[in-house]
């Protein structure tokens, strides 16, 4: 009886040790520095209105659809085009472009322009090595029609392999951090 | 090892000095020790044999027979003991002449019956001599993870992503599912996560044991599939000093290691004893059959450190072991959206082939688990031998990934685990026929994420309580054995997560449990033995299962916990029959698992995110059934030639869907001739061919492609709306056959030491093959050809 007695304490005393000892602390949130929250494509032409598409998740993967603004453009115009990448989530919204242009021979942005749209891009930045980066670029709408236009926003691509350079990001690999479509109309 | 030689020794001046000492007294007494496992004999055991005046010792023959001539007493008590099996003590009365006894060993493993394997046959556990096999096989797979040398075992398979990581999955089931106890200590690890393997260093192990069966009884909860046994060798307990050395080399990822392990007593100081042990491993690219798996480096530095005190009926120890890894993911299988995913998989070749490099790059794991434990036995006279233990493990494992403006050198996951453990044990006495063991058990658990990540945690900070107690109660005849066992389990969960709106919540859960188990074993006529077990198991959903919420960039999928599971409970039944003779030894077992409230993934929904669309599964719950046969077979042609054949076959589905589960092994067929040359000057020469033939998985999920998520989400289609079963992105890889040589030998020194060498060859004809229970296989191949030699040295 003694024996179970002393095995009863011991296994008390245990968790009473193991019980004040711990105990863990409430956490802190994170800031997510790196998410992106927001595309924003920005069309200009002097001659024309200023057109922007956006995608906006502000809440991220999962939780509630994202949010989009589809552009119209006029035909036959050449637009100067613009890619901004937000974290909306931040206030003031931290913005990410910042990020890519620093390490721009990391980075490549594409436009991928579906059937059905008449238009063409065309970059107008480079990396520090000479090779398009695609934060700038010109955006040259012909006959009226509509359809899809895709951003890609890769990390580390190989902007060496083939077709890479002139837009396609079919041999780019590397690891796609943004990935958006647009419904283009031209009229 | 020495201790091997100095007890045989030992026994040879007993059995001289017994040999001179007799004298013409009227009683003999002749008799055989063998495990009643298996049936086989027992060489070395110790075998006193007490009178009301006089104690004789000796020792069992290499065939287990011992004899002891002209004893002066009608009464006698014979005492037996052996490591790895429980202490044999009984009284007869001795007929004039000769008597003929039989001592059957009990093997030393409270479990309930269950199938008990370890290395390649049943319950060779740690017998003088069987130790010395235990140490070669494991030297044979020194070098691999603890879940590669576990598939050794015929019914274990390993759930790998790519050749870095492999986590041990047993009858169909593993992480959560299965549980491994380190040297006594449930291993608590981040062990609910695919890609996390167990972090226990082999070269600590002396032997590694495997139950089959539904064990929770003894153990806990998460013994749904199995419960594996690390165990280092007993500490010295008198004044010695030995050791051991490994070195080995590996061709396919230019893979070096050594490991070190010295052991003794202390002069002056008797019963007391210590070991120091450390390990390096260092391993870079491993290679396909025809390109670099680039960023599959490995890099390994443990050790461990132990101390007791072992004299009569007490023992005190106190252990410590850290285990430190640096594993490399292969860098091709970093995807960012299922466009990336879709290129890998329709890709032939991995995208990022380099040249070789021993250089571990971003993406990567940085893994420490610690582990302090004290534990101490006392044997109370008439009560049996109590035991506590305290256990203190912490896990701290930091992934990181590709990140943007310097961030790659920030953890994009990092885990700080501590848990601590208590069990406390009374294993009582025989009384009669009946032995009783009852215990109690206690866990404490802390998981915090580090904020530094920046980055949503993908499992959130919780606190797990458990505690548990159990009864088990062991019926032991000559002929047969029977158990039962119950066990009741309390878990409570404080978890600390933040909501979308960063708002700090703390939900609590309380799960309650009981499990039980009967089983019986039946030594029958013809060294046949036949084990029946039917035990329950449960396991409470773990916290990811719980609170997961996001994208899972490893899996292309947005996984969202459920706080509405409930706990998981196991139904296993296993029975097998053994026969185990000089000629040839075959062990059949077939097993039944039905496991109600089963967790898993089900696809819900595609979702567009600013990556692109990807599936969303969410945490739900089945019935599910798991069944299959192992089957293991030894012949021996001659004392030359032997073959031996493992067959394992399983099949698991949703009985609620009626469709396949995913991960689930196929068929697989392993056999070898090994051919042992005629000993001279080597000890132990032999050489060995084998093959293992792994079939396609025809049982495998349906395919729902890439494509067919991309335009589900383009069109606003409910892709899940009819069929809410699990998929695959790809159907399963097709069967292979792998063959593989080896050989080695022993060579003794004149001081007793000895260098035992192995070489091998796997994947001998560099086959390019991909496994289904390989994560990577959409985006890689398997293992090439992979040259190994090994050599340790015993001193």
């Amino acid at each position: 009886m003694k024996t179970i007695n002393s095995i009863k304490f011991l296994s008390l005393l245990a968790m009473v040790l193991v019980m004040t000892a711990c105990g863990s602390d409430d956490p802190d949130p994170v800031n997510e520095e790196e998410l992106i929250t927001t595309v924003r494509v920005t069309f200009t032409n002097a001659a024309a209105p200023t057109v922007t598409a956006t995608f906006t998740d502000l809440d991220g993967p999962g939780g509630n659809d994202p949010v989009l603004e589809n552009p119209t453009l006029m035909t036959n115009t050449t637009y100067t085009v613009a890619v901004e990448f937000l974290n909306e989530q931040e206030s003031p919204a931290e913005d990410i472009t910042v990020e890519v242009s620093e390490e721009d021979d990391e980075h490549q942005v594409f436009f991928v322009i579906g059937t059905g749209l008449n238009a063409t891009y065309a970059y107008t930045d480079q990396d520090g090595n000479g090779n398009p980066l695609g934060l700038a670029g010109t955006f040259t709408t012909a006959g009226a029609g509509a359809g899809n236009l895709t951003v890609t926003l890769i990390h580390e691509p190989v902007k060496t392999a083939a077709g890479v350079s002139s837009g396609d990001p079919t041999n780019a690999d590397g690891e796609t951090d943004v990935e958006v479509t647009f419904s283009v109309t031209v009229q | 090892m020495i201790r091997g030689y100095l007890l045989s020794f030992l026994v040879f001046v007993l059995i001289t000095d017994f040999a001179v000492a007799q004298t013409g007294c009227a009683y003999d007494i002749k008799g055989k020790v063998i495990s009643a496992e298996d049936g086989k004999a027992i060489s070395f055991a110790t075998i006193e044999v007490v009178t009301e005046n006089n104690r004789q010792a000796l020792a069992s023959k290499s065939d287990g027979t011992f004899e002891m001539l002209g004893i002066c007493q009608k009464e006698v008590s014979i005492l037996v003991r052996f490591i790895g099996f429980q202490d044999f003590e009984q009284k007869y009365v001795l007929n004039s002449g000769l008597n003929t006894i039989e001592i059957r060993l009990l093997v030393d493993v409270k479990n309930l019956g269950e199938v008990t394997i370890e290395d390649e046959k049943v319950a060779e556990i740690v017998t003088i001599q069987r130790s010395e096999i235990n140490a070669e096989a494991l030297n044979r797979s020194a070098g691999a993870s603890l879940g590669e040398a576990l598939t050794e075992i015929t019914g274990v398979n390993m759930l790998q992503t790519g050749p870095t990581i492999a986590k041990p999955v047993i009858h169909g089931l593993h992480s959560n599912r299965i549980l491994i106890l380190n040297n006594g200590i449930r291993q608590e690890g981040q062990q609910w996560g695919q890609e996390h393997a167990p972090e226990i260093d082999p070269f600590v192990a002396n032997n590694l044991r495997l139950i089959k069966g539904a064990a929770a009884v003894k153990y806990g909860s998460d013994a749904i599939g199995g419960v594996i046994l690390v165990n280092p060798a007993e500490l010295p307990n008198s004044p010695s000093f030995s050791g051991k050395v490994n070195l080995l080399g590996a061709s396919n990822s230019r893979l070096y290691a050594s490991s070190a392990l010295f052991e003794g007593g202390i002069n002056g100081l008797d019963g007391f004893g210590w070991r120091v042990q450390g390990t390096f491993k260092k391993g870079g690219d491993a290679q396909a059959a025809d390109y670099r798996l680039t960023n599959t480096g490995t890099e390994e530095q443990n050790f461990s450190l132990g101390f007791g005190y072992h004299k009569d009926n007490l023992g005190l120890e106190v252990f410590y072991s850290s285990f430190n890894a640096e594993l490399g993911v292969l860098r091709s299988a970093h995807i960012g959206n299922l466009t990336d995913l879709a290129i890998a998989i329709d890709s032939d070749r991995p995208l990022f082939i380099e040249d070789f490099s021993y250089d571990i790059n971003n993406p990567f794991q940085d893994v420490k688990h610690q582990l302090l434990k004290a534990n101490g036995h006392i044997e109370l006279k008439d009560l049996g031998d109590f035991s506590i233990q305290y256990g203190l493990q912490n896990n701290v494992r930091k992934e990181f990934d590709i990140r943007r403006a310097g961030r790659s050198t920030i953890p994009a996951l990092s885990l700080d685990l501590v848990t601590h453990t208590l069990d406390v044990d009374l294993d009582m006495s025989a009384k009669g026929n009946w032995k009783w063991d009852v215990g109690a058990s206690f866990l404490f658990q802390v998981n915090q994420n580090d904020p530094e990540t920046g980055i949503r945690p993908l499992i959130p900070d919780f606190e797990n309580w458990t505690a548990g107690a159990h009864l088990i109660g062991r019926f032991i005849k000559t002929k047969y054995e029977l158990e039962f066992g119950v066990r009741y389990d309390h878990r409570h969960y404080l978890v600390k997560r933040f909501d979308q709106n960063n708002v700090l919540q703390k939900p609590e859960f309380d799960f309650d449990n009981v499990t039980g188990s009967v089983g019986a074993v039946f030594f029958l006529s013809d060294d046949w033995t036949f084990r029946s077990n039917l035990g329950t198991a449960w396991r409470a959903p773990h916290v990811n299962e719980l609170y997961s919420e996001g994208l899972h960039h490893g899996a292309a999928a947005i996984e969202e916990g459920n706080a509405d599971l409930k706990s998981e409970r196991s139904l296993k039944w296993i029975n097998s029959l053994e026969k185990y003779t000089d000629r040839f030894s075959v062990s059949v077992s077939a097993y039944y698992n039905l496991i109600t409230d089963y967790i898993y993934l089900r696809p819900e929904s595609v979702e567009l995110t600013i990556r692109g669309a990807f599936p969303v599964f969410r945490y739900q719950q089945t019935d599910a059934l798991i069944y299959g046969v192992d089957t293991d077979l030894e012949y021996r042609f001659s004392d030359q030639l032997e073959a031996t054949a493992k067959l394992s076959l399983i099949r698991a589905k949703d009985r609620d869907l009626n469709s396949p589960l995913i991960n689930i092994p196929s068929s697989q067929l392993e056999g070898a001739l090994v051919y042992n040359f005629i000993e001279g000057r080597l000890a132990k020469p032999f050489v060995s061919a084998g093959f293992r033939a792994v079939s396609r998985q025809g049982n495998a999920p349906r395919v729902v492609s890439i494509s067919e998520v991309l335009d589900a989400n383009n069109n606003d289609l409910d892709l899940f709306a009819n069929d809410p079963s699990i998929f695959d992105f790809v159907a399963p890889p097709e069967g292979y056959v792998n063959f593989n040589l080896s050989g080695g030998f022993d060579l003794k020194f004149r001081n007793e030491n000895s260098l035992n060498v192995f070489m091998s060859v796997d994947n001998l004809f560099n086959n390019s093959y991909r496994d289904y229970l390989n994560r990577f296989r959409y985006y890689a191949d398997d293992l090439g050809r992979n040259v190994s030699i090994k050599l340790s040295y015993t001193f």
